[in-house]
């Protein structure tokens, strides 16, 4: 078994969860990042960087594959708020911010974790990972297990500030910071 | 839009593109979301999935739909999709993650996704471009 696996996830993903959630991660990961076909399409982080990477570039706001991340940060904000982790105010702002905010801020990241660190335990195998594939999901990682490849976005002050810059600890000065840019920064 | 799947009507999307209707749109795109991310596993990939266990998923579904309680078409619309979900569901009791399932599912996932982006006001996402991800 390789000892690193990877998981591509768009920026604003990683700021959710660094600012909003606790800087508890959530993402499927991979046994490898390479294009060729080691594991399903949607299962390769290889291609969904390369996928979401496109929509940044080009930019494409009305990609298929960004509204479908857009839904899915919208499930993970409605998951928080269910468990009372997020208030109805906040969630709220957030579901909008998923949902409108630009494309710019779906840039790849990519998280390289050390499968040493991460107990089977904490190893959700589900899917195509029950069929061959070499992927599980990590719905608990911790800034500190994982690194952040591929985040060279120097180009956009925001992703800079706000993910190559973070603080470990977010202060209410640098979350209400975030709110208001993602809040100012919507679909063209 | 698929012509028999869920969907919203003419009279809705406009209703619910009104700014005055900002609560009513907040409480559908939660319920969709949910609704989402019950189909999606069924789809043949589980990337998309934010919810893995699928009964909580469910229950936050049923929770979220009694703020929509009430409110006719929206609420109506909503249970067609979990019509939907729950067809899918026993299709794959009875022959598992077939190829059939999983066509059925991502076209109903592309309806649900069709659904959130008016509910949200962005509509004009590509959603009827060839999907470009095999099943994984």
């Amino acid at each position: 078994m390789p000892r690193y696996y990877y998981g591509a996830v768009p920026a604003l993903a990683w700021i959710l969860n660094h600012y909003f959630y606790g800087g508890v991660h959530y993402g499927w990961l991979a046994a490898e990042f390479h294009p060729l076909r080691t594991n399903p399409s949607s299962s390769n982080p290889y291609v969904i960087y390369g996928q979401l990477y496109a929509a940044w570039s080009w930019p494409d706001e009305r990609d298929k594959f960004v509204a479908q991340l857009r839904n899915a940060l919208c499930v993970g904000v409605a998951a928080h708020e269910e468990r009372r982790t997020l208030d109805a105010v906040l969630a709220r702002r957030l579901r909008s911010i998923c949902s409108n905010t630009s494309v710019a801020f779906f840039y790849p990241v990519v998280y390289r974790v050390d499968l040493e660190r991460i107990p089977p335990s904490r190893r959700i195998v589900a899917g195509s990972g029950e069929d061959g594939s070499n992927e599980f999901l990590a719905r608990d990682l911790c800034e500190t297990e994982f690194e952040l490849l591929l985040a060279d976005n120097r180009g956009d002050a925001d992703f800079v500030r706000f993910v190559l810059d973070a603080d470990a600890h977010p202060t209410r000065s640098s979350v209400d910071a975030v709110l208001t840019t993602l809040e100012g920064r919507v679909i063209a | 839009m698929n012509a028999t799947g869920p969907c919203f009507s003419a009279w809705e999307i406009a209703s619910l593109q009104q700014p005055r209707n900002r609560e009513l749109q907040d409480q559908v795109v939660r319920c969709l979301s949910f609704l989402s991310d019950l189909v999606q596993r069924y789809t043949g990939s589980m990337f998309l999935v934010m919810i893995p266990e699928e009964d909580l998923a469910l229950s936050y579904l049923e929770r979220a739909l009694v703020g929509l309680a009430g409110r006719k078409p929206f609420e109506a619309s909503i249970r067609a999709g979990l019509d939907a979900y729950r067809r899918i569901r026993a299709l794959t009791e009875e022959q598992g993650l077939s190829p059939h399932v999983t066509e059925l599912a991502r076209a109903t996932a592309d309806d649900l996704l069709e659904m959130w982006s008016y509910a949200t006001s962005q509509p004009g996402f590509r959603l009827d471009e060839c999907d470009r991800r095999a099943a994984g």
